[in-house]
């Protein structure tokens, strides 16, 4: 008797995901290099907004993305919506890391420094480290229920500093540029699509890393069941073989 | 994924050319409301000040002992394009954009390899339970 072989199975349609990410990424960097316009007060460093924008919102959606799906499994206590939890935390530490190291690079040379104290910045740090926080715990705190739900809070309670960081912009301006703002963005039509398709780009990585995490968090939740289905199922096997022949 | 890694190292060393390429970008535009302008009083740095501005024959010398001393400097000691370069910074960004994406993906390439292993491991303890069972009932225990 042989069991069939137990090997991940090939996604297609995450392979035609990645190549088109891929190429999306190829033309939005002759788009930064080759056709955006140099602005005109920071020079060529003004480039590094096009991924640093779109990181930012990628990094605030997976935070959300997290929430929402912590909710959910604190309601439903469902596993897939903690794996999707987990996935989406990951990547939102991911961009938001991404946001906090391309930010100070272009602040050294348009504000002459690396770091201010600024509400903004530091809301955006206490975030990425809530988050990092959060994925320490799940690493290194096992998959038992307690260490799930004990997640699932700290990603509620951390989600809680997004808005305090619209609300910082609100209320105590500071020196960061608002140049998205409810009436628009100010920027040249070229800068305008570029910036759109860096939007685009972004959001087809985003999706491509946590599709593609979620399905490993998947395959690890289901061979963990496995194997302890096989155990649980060789115990008993054991167990009625002794009675049946004692 | 494993198989996009000549492709993204391709990408990265053609961004240094790609920089090159917008630093040789012909007049700046304008943006829109310059609501990325430079905040505070920092000085607006044109990064290619025109050829006549520049003195072919100082090293920039003055400009670093100007900035080194205590105290205020005066726009006119300082040079333009000895302020700082724009170039390798906006080159830096995405040199740590991109590696930390690469890292990440390896980092996914490392856990779904471990789950492969993983399952082999299982398809191997479901056989040898499966055939301790078969071979104890087959000799009546």
């Amino acid at each position: 008797m042989t069991t069939p072989a137990l090997t991940p199975r090939r996604a297609d349609w995450l392979v035609a995901l990645a190549a088109i990410t891929m190429l999306a990424g190829a033309l939005l960097m002759g788009l930064i290099f080759f056709y955006a316009p140099t602005e005109a007060t920071m020079g060529v460093v003004q480039k590094i907004f096009y991924i640093h924008v779109p990181s930012a919102i990628a990094g605030y959606l997976g935070f959300i993305l997290c929430c929402a799906a912590s909710v959910w499994y604190l309601l439903r206590g469902d596993v897939r919506a903690d794996v999707v939890a987990r996935a989406a935390a990951e990547v939102g530490v991911l961009f938001c890391l991404g946001v906090l190291l391309t930010g100070p690079i272009w602040a050294r040379k348009a504000w002459g420094t690396w770091w201010t104290g600024e509400p903004r910045l530091l809301l955006t740090l206490v975030l990425l480290l809530i988050f990092v926080a959060y994925i320490l715990v799940r690493q290194f705190g096992g998959r038992s229920d307690l260490t799930r739900k004990i997640c699932a809070v700290l990603a509620i309670l951390g989600v809680a500093d997004i808005p305090l960081i619209r609300y910082s912009v609100e209320r105590w301006r500071g020196s960061h540029p608002q140049v998205i703002t409810g009436e628009g963005a100010g920027i040249t039509p070229e800068m305008q699509l570029v910036l759109t398709t860096s939007f685009i780009t972004f959001a087809l990585l985003f999706v491509t890393l946590l599709a593609l995490r979620v399905r490993i968090g998947l395959a690890e939740e289901q061979a963990d069941a496995a194997w302890r289905a096989v155990e649980t199922a060789d115990l008993r096997a054991e167990d009625l073989l002794d009675r049946s022949h004692p | 994924m494993i198989r996009t890694l000549p492709a993204f190292l391709l990408a990265l060393a053609l961004l240094p050319y790609s920089i090159a390429h917008a630093q040789g970008a012909s007049a700046p535009a304008a943006g829109g409301d310059s609501p990325a302008a430079a905040p505070d009083d920092t000085p607006a740095v044109d990064p290619d000040p025109p050829a006549a501005q520049q003195d072919s024959t100082d090293d920039g010398a003055y400009t670093r002992a100007a900035l080194e001393r205590d105290g205020f400097v005066a726009a006119s000691e300082v040079r333009e394009g000895d302020l700082v370069p724009g170039g390798p910074l906006l080159f830096a960004a995405y040199l740590v954009f991109f590696t930390l994406l690469l890292l990440y993906v390896l980092m996914l390439v490392r856990r779904q390899r471990a789950v492969a292993t993983d399952l082999q491991g299982l398809q191997r303890r479901i056989e040898e339970v499966e055939d301790r069972l078969l071979v104890r009932e087959e000799s009546g225990g």
